[in-house]
C-alpha cells in the first residue's frame, strides 16, 4: 500500500487547518478521503473534490459551510500534477484527468490574487467596501460562522454528566431477577414484575447575567445555555435572567464602619448576614418581562441544582462590596430551596484579580466558562464535596 | 485489514429514467432469514419502483458511503426525500431493505435483537405437551432479530440488503455510540441463545450492508459516531428541470400543470415563510390538483393552498381572506 502516491498536499494543509477548525478529524479520515481518491471519487472536477471532502469530513451543514469557505483558498497547484498519477492506479488514464480540467478551466476561480486574500481580514478592523452582491468576484461568497470557546458538543458532554436516573412513567421493562425471585419463593404460576423505565430527572436551574459588562458574552452565553437546553438530556431546565445580581437589598450597614469606610471582605460579617429570599428576575434575555424568583423555584420544583453566569464584576475588574454583599444573601436565600449551585464566569480567572468575582470565589464553587470549568461545576452539582475558603 | 479498509466498486447506485416498474426482491420479513446464496420464488416479493430522482452530488455520496463501507447520514428539511432514498437505493440495487424507526424509547439493542422473556416465562409456565419438548425449553423462538441484526445475518449467508435507520436522533443521546462496534465489526452477539455470534466476513466488502441514517438535528449527534458516517445534506432542489423531472418520475403534472405549480413553489420558496413548502408538499399539492384536473391557469390562486402551507400565518401572507 505504501508504494501508493499520497493525496496532494493542499488537501493535507485543508486538513489540518479543519482540525485547528476543531473539527474531528483523525487518521482514519485521512485514509478514508485517501480511499476514496484511490477508487476514483472527486477526481473528475475541483467541485467533485470539493463534494468528496465535504461527505467525508463534515459531520452538520456549519462544518459543510466552513469546509466550503476554506477549500478554495487552498493552493490547488499541484491538484493537476498529482491527478494522473493518482487515477493511475483506479485504471483512468491520464486521458481521462484532461477533459476533466479542460471542464473545469470555465469555472475556475479567479487570478490568484484573489485566491490569496485572507477572509479573515474582512472580519477584524475597518471594513473594506464589500461588493455589492455580498461575494467576491469569483462567485464565493462570504461565510461568517461564529466559533466559541467551547463548541456544542462539548457543552453537552458536560452537563449530560448531571444525571439522576429514577425509574418513573408506566411499568414496561421486564425485572428478571425479581420475576425468578418470585416464581421461586412461591413455586407457584406467577405474573412476571415489570417495572418502569428509567429517565433522567435532574433539573436545572439557569440564572444568567444580562447587559453592562456582560454584554460581550451574550452570543456566547446563549449559545451555552440553548445548548443544556436543547440537547444535555435534563429533565427540565429553566433560564432567568438578571442584571448585576438577581436580589438587591441586603443591609449595607454590615459592611460599613461607623466612620464610613467599607470593609473589604466580608469575612467578619459572613454568619450575620440575612438570606434573601426573592429577587427580581427576567423570562427574557432582554430583561424586559419581569418575574419574581419564587415563581422560577416553583417551576425547577424540589431537588434541583442551580447554575449562575456571570462576570461578578470581573470583565471591568471593579470591586463591589455591596454587589458582593447582596450576592452573598441571595446564595444564602438561594441554598434555602436548591441544595447545590455553582457559578460559572466568562471572564478567564487571572482577571478575577481584584474584582467582585476575586471574593466571591472564596464562598462560591466558581469556574470559568471553559471545558474544564464546565466539568467542574457539573461535578459540585452532582454532589462532589467542593473547598471553598470561607463557604457563604 | 478490517472490512471498512476495504474499497468495494462492485456495486453502484445510478439513476435510471427508465427503471423497470417492478421487480422482485427477497421479503425482508423473513423469519428466519433465509440461509443460502439463491432464494425459492416464495421468499421473493414484488416491489413497486420508487419514484425518485437523485441529484448528482447524492448519487454521489450513496456511492461514496458504498464504496467505503461507511454509514450514509443524510441531513435536510423535513419533506426533502431523505427517507425515501433508502427505498430507491434498495429497489434500484434489487436488495431488500430492512426498516429501522426509531422512537424515544429505542435502545442500540433493539436494532440487532430483542429477546421475549415475558413470552417464553408464560410459555414455560404451561403444562407440559403429552408429547415432544415442554414449552418453552428453547430461547431460540424468543429471540426477534432488529434490521441490522437481519442485514448481518444476511450478509454471513451471503446476501446484502440496504439498511435504514430513520430519524436517529429520536432516541436517547447514547443510542448512536452504542452501535458503533455492531457497525464497524458487522458482528453481534446473542447473550440469551449462550453467546451465539452472528459475524458478515470480513474479508467481503461486498457484502457489507448499505446502512442509511436519516438526521433532523433536533440533538446532535456524537462525534464518534458522526466521524464514521458520510456526510449529505439534502438540499431542496434549485433548479426548476430537476424538479419538473421529479413531478414526472411521480407520474404526475402533465399538461403544463407540473411546470406552473414549480414556479408557484418557487416563488412561495422566496418569500420568508415560516415553513416553507418542500418536496413532499409539492408532490401532495400537484397529486391532487392532477386528481381533479385543474387548469394551470388557475394556480395563481392557490387553490388547495392547504396541501402547501402549513402554518396559519404563512397562509395568511400568501392568500389574504377576501371577506376581508
Amino acid at each position: 500500500m505504501s508504494r501508493l502516491p499520497a493525496p496532494p498536499a493542499f488537501l493535507w494543509e485543508l486538513f489540518q487547518d479543519l482540525r485547528r477548525r476543531q473539527f474531528l478529524l483523525g487518521p482514519d479520515d485521512w485514509t478514508a478521503l485517501w480511499l476514496a481518491l484511490r477508487a476514483g471519487f472527486g477526481l473528475e472536477s475541483r467541485r467533485a473534490l470539493l463534494e468528496l471532502c465535504v461527505s467525508l469530513w463534515a459531520t452538520s451543514q456549519r462544518e459543510a459551510e466552513v469546509l466550503r469557505s476554506r477549500f478554495p483558498l487552498m493552493e490547488l497547484a499541484d491538484w493537476d500534477v498529482a491527478e494522473p498519477a493518482l487515477a493511475a492506479p483506479a485504471a483512468v488514464g491520464a486521458d481521462a484527468g484532461d477533459p476533466g480540467a479542460v471542464q473545469d478551466a470555465p469555472a475556475a476561480p479567479p487570478p490568484p490574487a484573489v485566491t490569496e486574500m485572507p477572509v479573515d481580514v474582512v472580519v477584524g478592523g475597518s471594513l473594506p467596501p464589500l461588493p455589492s452582491s455580498g461575494s467576491l468576484p469569483g462567485g464565493r461568497p462570504f461565510v461568517f460562522l461564529p466559533q466559541f470557546p467551547v463548541s456544542e458538543r462539548e457543552v453537552v458532554q458536560s452537563w449530560r454528566r448531571l444525571r439522576k436516573p429514577v425509574r418513573a412513567g408506566p411499568a414496561t421493562e421486564l425485572d428478571v431477577s425479581a420475576t425468578i425471585d418470585r416464581r421461586t419463593r412461591s413455586g407457584v404460576v406467577s405474573p412476571p414484575v415489570l417495572v418502569p423505565r428509567r429517565l433522567n430527572t435532574s433539573r436545572l436551574l439557569i440564572l444568567v447575567d444580562r447587559q453592562g459588562s456582560m454584554a460581550p458574552y451574550h452570543r456566547f452565553v446563549d449559545e451555552v445555555c440553548g445548548a443544556i437546553d436543547r440537547a444535555a438530556g435534563l429533565n427540565e431546565v429553566v433560564i432567568r435572567y438578571f442584571h448585576d445580581v438577581p436580589a438587591e437589598g441586603a443591609p449595607a450597614e454590615l459592611v460599613r464602619s461607623p466612620t464610613g469606610a467599607f470593609a473589604r471582605t466580608l469575612d467578619d460579617v459572613l454568619p450575620s448576614i440575612e438570606p434573601l429570599a426573592d429577587g427580581l428576575v427576567f423570562r427574557d434575555g432582554a430583561c424586559t418581562e419581569p418575574a419574581s424568583m419564587a415563581e422560577a423555584l416553583r417551576e425547577l420544583g424540589p431537588g434541583g441544582a442551580a447554575l449562575l453566569v456571570s462576570d461578578a464584576g470581573a470583565a471591568r475588574g471593579s470591586f463591589d462590596i455591596v454587589r458582593l454583599l447582596d450576592t452573598v444573601a441571595f446564595l444564602k436565600g438561594l441554598r434555602q430551596h436548591v441544595p447545590v449551585h455553582a457559578w460559572l464566569n466568562p471572564v478567564p480567572p487571572h482577571a478575577w484579580k481584584g474584582s467582585t468575582a476575586a471574593q466571591l470565589a472564596r464562598h462560591s464553587p466558581m469556574f470559568p466558562l471553559t471545558v474544564r470549568g464546565m466539568h467542574a461545576a457539573v461535578d459540585v452539582l452532582r454532589g462532589h464535596p467542593v473547598t471553598l475558603e470561607r463557604p457563604a | 485489514m478490517p472490512s471498512r479498509h476495504q474499497v468495494d466498486l462492485s456495486t453502484r447506485f445510478t439513476y435510471h429514467k427508465r427503471e423497470r416498474a417492478s421487480r422482485a426482491i427477497e421479503k425482508p420479513d423473513l423469519d428466519p432469514v433465509p440461509e443460502g446464496m439463491e432464494l425459492a420464488r416464495n421468499q421473493m416479493a414484488k416491489v413497486v419502483r420508487e419514484p425518485y430522482v437523485p441529484s448528482k452530488p447524492l448519487e454521489d455520496a450513496v456511492n461514496l458511503a458504498i464504496a467505503l463501507g461507511r454509514p450514509l447520514l443524510l441531513q435536510g428539511d423535513p419533506g426533502a426525500g431523505k427517507t425515501r432514498l433508502a427505498h430507491a437505493v434498495a429497489y434500484s440495487l434489487g436488495l431488500p431493505l430492512e426498516e429501522c424507526y426509531i422512537k424515544s424509547t429505542s435502545r442500540a439493542q433493539d436494532l440487532l435483537y430483542t429477546y421475549d422473556a415475558v413470552s417464553r416465562l408464560y410459555d414455560v409456565q404451561l403444562p407440559p405437551p403429552q408429547h415432544g419438548a415442554p414449552t418453552g425449553s428453547s430461547p431460540e423462538p424468543y429471540v426477534h432479530y432488529g434490521g441490522l441484526g437481519r442485514a448481518i445475518i444476511r450478509a454471513s449467508y451471503g446476501r446484502r440488503s440496504v439498511v435504514l435507520i430513520d430519524e436517529i436522533d429520536k432516541a436517547d443521546l447514547d443510542f448512536p455510540n452504542d452501535l458503533l462496534r455492531e457497525l464497524d465489526g458487522l458482528e453481534f452477539e446473542v447473550r440469551e441463545l449462550g453467546g451465539k455470534l452472528w459475524r458478515a466476513a470480513k474479508d467481503r466488502p461486498d457484502l457489507r450492508p448499505i446502512v442509511i441514517v436519516t438526521h433532523n438535528e433536533e440533538k446532535p449527534l456524537p462525534g464518534a459516531f458522526l466521524r464514521r458516517c458520510v456526510y449529505h445534506f439534502v438540499e431542496f432542489p434549485k433548479d426548476k428541470t430537476f424538479l419538473e423531472d421529479v413531478l414526472a418520475a411521480h407520474g404526475v403534472g402533465g399538461d403544463g400543470l407540473g411546470a406552473r405549480a414549480v414556479d408557484v413553489l418557487l416563488t412561495l420558496r422566496k418569500l420568508e415563510l415560516q415553513k416553507r413548502p418542500g418536496l413532499s408538499e409539492l408532490l401532495d399539492w400537484v397529486g391532487y390538483l392532477d386528481a381533479v384536473s385543474t387548469d394551470p391557469e388557475a394556480l395563481a390562486d392557490l387553490p388547495y393552498a392547504g396541501a402547501l402551507i402549513k402554518n396559519a400565518d404563512d397562509l395568511k401572507r400568501v392568500k389574504p381572506d377576501p371577506a376581508r
